[in-house]
């Protein structure tokens, strides 16, 4: 048996476990563990102040959890180690990837805290936090590829579809598909992403038993057909990590805060790497071309069509996965291009599409995001990509952006 | 000479009792606190490894413990009627590989050769009879 408290020491999140950890009782711990990643800590500590006993499945435990945070640029911190328990660490040969400390005094000797707040560290009101990093970069245009005309009356003929060969941009995101032949990607049209030139597109067939996901990589000498989107290249002037203050913070309000920055841009490209608090997602169940067309001239978002047309999320889905997400934000659509606007739905200021990737925890130092995203995108399994409503919900993340030209 | 004689039942809810009956048992003979946890350690390993694989043709089987307490040792006596394992002959654990490609597991004997002090493996009408010594210092 063992009684497991939750508490903060010094900023840092703490589990207590009291009695013994063994085969009975680490499922309990192992839960919790789990539970303070999902939260969005990184930096664990584990007392086993008054632990008694530590069977070789809480060692093995705590070595998994150890492996995981190790790879999202965390660390099991072990606190106040009983000697017959550091010995079970010696002999397993695991006392090698733990670091002991056994006082607080030894908590802050070994740089384990929270860093101070700095000048790059933003609270928001509601305790939300964003520690934002500067780089070198230059504004860079946006790229607007086909035309969404003929979306609604689901128009599209052959000579709409555009051809994006690989390597065009760096992010983009649209409706496309991949193939050789018209008559081949013709029903595939679906939500699609394009994220450090790797293509992902989730082909609009209403048919669950099948739902699949097409991939290609950076070093493909594919062409993506597209319907329409947009693409830009460049690479991010800001690099942002955020912790939501409450359980979550929506995409709405990581927009605003992007749009908010000192720099005042009217455009901003958004990368968004975040762990899921319940995603709003929408995507066609249909591909919009002629050949399926209603019958009765009625537009996909009509009332009538909408249902057999749009997955349209009622409730949060896909809580606790790995987004990556790819879009624009815009502070005043006024000021853009008339063809801009257009990218943008009535009322949202933000356009999105995300790919949804297996559950676990992501390495948020923003120096490391560029890393992070590159072990997402090649080493995770992706589920689905979709249109990401502005009420989708993130615990922590990080965030890229692009200046953009309006 | 103090002395525990337990059944147990080929059910890893058992190890639980276990436990809690070798506490119970090195309170009463007053045992020091690094021997209890040599003992707790490596009777949960042995125990639960007869549990896992020793009975592969399923069924309820018991697995008797005795514990022994001398003036300088405590001996546990495990007897079970699982298929023929001596404990003595198993694979030394690799302990030097990198923390990215180690496997988990296989460190059950390894704990038990290191916490005890002796142990000896006989199998005697078709029974696995294992024997751990802790000495008390």
């Amino acid at each position: 048996m063992a009684f497991c408290t939750l508490k903060e020491l010094r900023g840092l999140a703490q589990l207590s476990v009291e009695g013994r950890i063994d085969g009975m009782s680490s499922p309990e711990v192992q839960q919790h563990l789990e539970q303070m990643i999902r939260d969005g800590k990184r930096y664990l500590l584990v007392d086993l102040a008054s632990t008694t006993f530590l069977s070789s499945l809480g060692l093995r435990l705590f070595f998994a959890v150890q492996k995981e945070l190790k790879k999202v640029g965390g660390e099991l911190i072990l606190f106040q180690v009983p000697e017959k328990l550091k010995s079970v660490f010696t002999v397993g040969g695991f006392d090698r990837f733990f670091r002991f400390v056994d006082t607080e005094q030894g908590l802050l000797d070994g740089e384990f805290l929270p860093l101070p707040a700095g000048p790059e560290e933003q609270i928001r009101p509601d305790g939300t936090v964003f520690r934002l990093r500067e780089y070198d970069a230059v504004p860079e245009t946006l790229a607007l590829i086909g035309s969404s005309e003929k979306l609604s009356r689901a128009d599209y003929q052959p000579e709409d579809v555009v051809p994006v060969p690989q390597g065009s941009y760096r992010y983009g995101t649209g409706l496309a598909a991949s193939g050789e032949g018209y008559e081949e990607f013709k029903s595939l049209f679906g939500e699609a992403l394009l994220l450090n030139h790797h293509f992902f597109y989730y082909p609009a067939v209403s048919r669950p038993a099948v739902d699949f996901m097409i991939y290609s990589g950076p070093g493909s000498n594919e062409e993506f057909r597209f319907l329409h989107g947009f693409g830009f290249g460049g690479s991010c002037r800001y690099v942002a990590s955020f912790e939501a203050g409450r359980a979550y913070v929506t995409l709405d309000e990581i927009a605003d805060w992007v749009l908010a920055l000192p720099s005042g841009w009217p455009m901003a490209g958004m990368v968004l790497l975040a762990e899921s608090k319940g995603i709003f997602g929408m995507n066609l169940k249909k591909s919009p071309i002629r050949e399926n067309r209603p019958a009765t001239g009625e537009e996909i978002f009509d009332g009538s069509q909408f249902p057999a047309w749009v997955n349209f999320p009622l409730e949060p889905a896909d809580e606790n996965h790995i987004v990556a997400a790819v879009g624009i934000a815009c502070r005043d659509l006024s000021l853009c291009r008339p063809e801009v606007r257009k990218l943008f739905s009535r009322d949202t200021r933000s356009h999105l599409h995300g790919c949804v990737f297996q559950k676990g925890p992501i390495h948020k130092n923003p120096d490391a995001f560029e890393g992070e995203l590159s072990r997402v995108l090649t080493e995770l399994n992706p589920v689905r990509v979709q249109h990401l409503l502005g009420r989708s919900r993130f615990s922590s993340g990080v965030i890229g952006m692009i200046e953009l030209k309006g | 000479m103090p002395a525990l004689d337990v059944e147990l039942k080929n059910d890893l809810c058992e190890i639980t009792r276990l436990l809690n009956l070798v506490e119970q048992f090195a309170k009463d003979t007053g045992l020091p606190d690094d021997a209890l946890n040599a003992v707790m350690l490596s009777l949960d390993e042995a125990v639960t490894n007869t549990i896992n694989y020793g009975f592969p043709g399923g069924g309820i089987h018991c697995i008797r413990l005795t514990l022994r307490r001398e003036p300088d040792s405590i001996t546990s006596i495990i007897e079970d009627d699982g298929i023929p394992f001596n404990p003595l002959e198993a694979p030394e654990a690799d302990l030097t590989s990198p923390i990215e490609d180690r496997p988990i597991g296989g460190l059950g004997i390894h704990f038990i050769r290191n916490y005890m002090d002796e142990l000896y493996y006989r199998r005697e009408d078709g029974k696995n009879i294992f024997t751990l010594v802790k000495k008390i210092s």
